[in-house]
């Protein structure tokens, strides 16, 4: 059930209504709402991984609790542990691609209980005793199919006391639901009709062109995952749980590491604790190479996360290497020296590191991502983008009013700023704005071809 | 804690993160120290350990939140 369609928008009050009605059994009203947003995807196999990842994860918490006080568990369970969260996502996701369906929420839910059991394993957090509980941890419906990727030590006691509805929580949260709609169905996804054409066809196209269509790519992606990440933030504070924020102004990044802290933010959270930070101590006897060694290592995962194919890993490698050359860079320059033109310079810098990287991860083979690049020095001009019906004034008003999304974010300092901005307004200055976001929804919306955000696929 | 461990630790963070004005407190974090980051971090270990000849158990670097608990831990692996 994707989160801008008809269906999405009955369930929300639907399932408010019934949490509010559930008294002292809210809990049990979540949890049960969170698997009929499951059971809606329409494969039935999924709940069998949710349980499976679920009971794996509560008996290693089982078997963790009985230790010996102040000891920890053996690390030999913790390791068949996570082989079993690793088993499970391999497993749903070979099953999915032989039914040519999508492992949906698989890989989300596998990496939360990766991180829970690591952090028991650390003594970071206690075991869940509550089944149910530990089960709605992983399945909580708003960042089900998409994440964040929560961890347990922030989410678990919301659940077991999540905040009273608030009329400033219901506004608050509606907004934010609001503005994500808008982000995806008016902007990345009209984004998106540019993008498919150039990248269904890029033979047709001049290099302008084609240049002009990476960098929108570079926009839908952020548009629409940043959207599914406000509505799921937004969803969720209706029923008084406060999800992380997965992006931070990424396109305004320094340098590559500090894109990293801005961008899918608790994925990246998640490899550099679990992969990246135990790989590094492991190898910290090698200095330099050893640091290199294992940001290759924990990136080359990452993009194995998103897919076992060519252009994921080399995208993934991508990032690695370009992390790697600014660990050098700084080892050799040192501290680093501010100022608007050296910033300016940087964020530019690192935006077109990224942007590179995206060319490698929305191409379908290494080859095709070779014969686009070596495409775009060719002479042209960029009207051959046209869309079939559209004019490219329409290219033109959709730009700029897209950018305008990403500037007041920056001006806000984040989604959350901005919608935060929008609710400290006079009324009629913030009813004028309600009434914008929902124009913009009717007169610009275009519905995505296949009705999905594009990280469900992950 | 110990006064002089605690000198040694601060004078070790002003030469690696080469910024003779660093100043610790036992909840002091990479967020307070400019050049401190996940990836500088491993550097900050070596050299910890070359300067009180101690070696850390990889799981025990993993549970490190801040820089007190780094104070501690060095106690430890002295005392141990």
């Amino acid at each position: 059930m994707a989160f801008h369609t008809l269906e999405y928008a009955l369930f929300l009050p639907l399932a408010l209504l019934a949490c509010l009605a559930a008294g002292r059994f809210r809990p049990h009203a979540l949890l049960a709402a969170s698997l009929l947003f499951y059971l809606a995807a329409g494969r039935p196999v999924l709940l069998l991984w949710l349980a499976a990842a679920a009971a794996a994860a509560w008996l290693y918490g089982r078997a963790a609790a009985r230790a010996p006080d102040g000891a920890s568990p053996p690390g030999s369970l913790f390791a068949v542990a996570t082989a079993a969260q690793l088993a499970i996502l391999a497993a749903a996701r070979f099953e999915a691609a032989a039914a040519g369906a999508a492992a949906l929420g698989v890989s989300y839910f596998a990496f939360q209980a990766v991180a829970y059991q690591a952090d028991i394993h650390l003594g970071r957090v206690a075991p869940e005793r509550d089944a149910r509980r530990l089960l709605l941890y992983l399945c909580l419906f708003p960042k089900l199919l998409q994440g964040p990727i929560e961890r347990a030590e922030r989410l678990l006691p919301q659940l077991s006391a999540p905040a009273p509805l608030t009329y400033a929580a219901l506004r608050g949260g509606i907004l934010l639901i609001l503005l994500g709609l808008v982000k995806k169905c008016a902007f990345a996804d009209r984004f998106g009709l540019y993008v498919d054409r150039a990248f269904d066809a890029p033979e047709l196209f001049a290099g302008p062109a084609l240049l002009l269509a990476l960098y929108l790519y570079a926009l839908q992606i952020y548009l629409d995952f940043s959207a599914y990440t406000d509505i799921a933030r937004g969803s969720a504070r209706l029923f008084g749980i406060e999800l992380s924020d997965n992006f931070r102004l990424p396109y305004a990044a320094l340098d590559i590491a500090d894109f990293w802290r801005r961008w899918h933010i608790t994925l990246s959270a998640f490899i550099l604790d679990y992969i990246f930070r135990p790989l590094q101590m492991a190898l910290r006897d090698r200095g330099a190479a050893g640091t290199c060694a294992a940001l290759l290592a924990a990136f080359l995962l990452c993009g194995l996360w998103h897919g076992a194919t060519g252009p994921f890993l080399a995208w993934g490698l991508w990032h690695g290497a370009a992390l790697c050359a600014h660990f050098m860079y700084r080892r050799a320059a040192g501290r680093r020296r501010a100022g608007p033109l050296r910033d300016l310079a940087a964020r530019l810098l690192t935006f077109h590191t990224v942007l590179a990287g995206w060319l490698l991860f929305r191409s379908p083979t290494l080859p095709f991502a070779a014969a686009y690049l070596a495409r775009i020095p060719s002479p042209g001009g960029m009207a051959d983008l046209a869309l079939p019906t559209g004019h490219p004034f329409h290219l033109a008003l959709t730009l700029a009013l897209a950018l305008a999304v990403p500037l007041a974010e920056w001006r806000c300092g984040s989604s959350d700023g901005l919608a935060g901005g929008v609710t400290a307004l006079p009324a009629p200055a913030r009813w004028t704005v309600y009434l914008l976001l929902l124009l913009a929804l009717m007169l610009l919306g275009v519905p995505s071809a296949d009705g999905r955000f594009g990280y469900f696929r992950f | 804690m110990d006064a002089h461990l605690w000198n040694e630790l601060t004078d070790l963070f002003r030469e690696v993160f080469a910024d003779p004005g660093i100043t610790l407190d036992p909840s002091t974090t990479a967020a307070d120290i400019d050049g401190w980051d996940s990836i500088s971090h491993a550097t900050l270990i070596v050299a910890v350990e070359s300067r009180f000849g101690i070696r850390f158990a990889t799981r025990d670097l993993l549970t490190l939140r801040n820089v007190g608990d780094l104070a501690a831990a060095v106690a430890a692996r002295r005392a141990g």
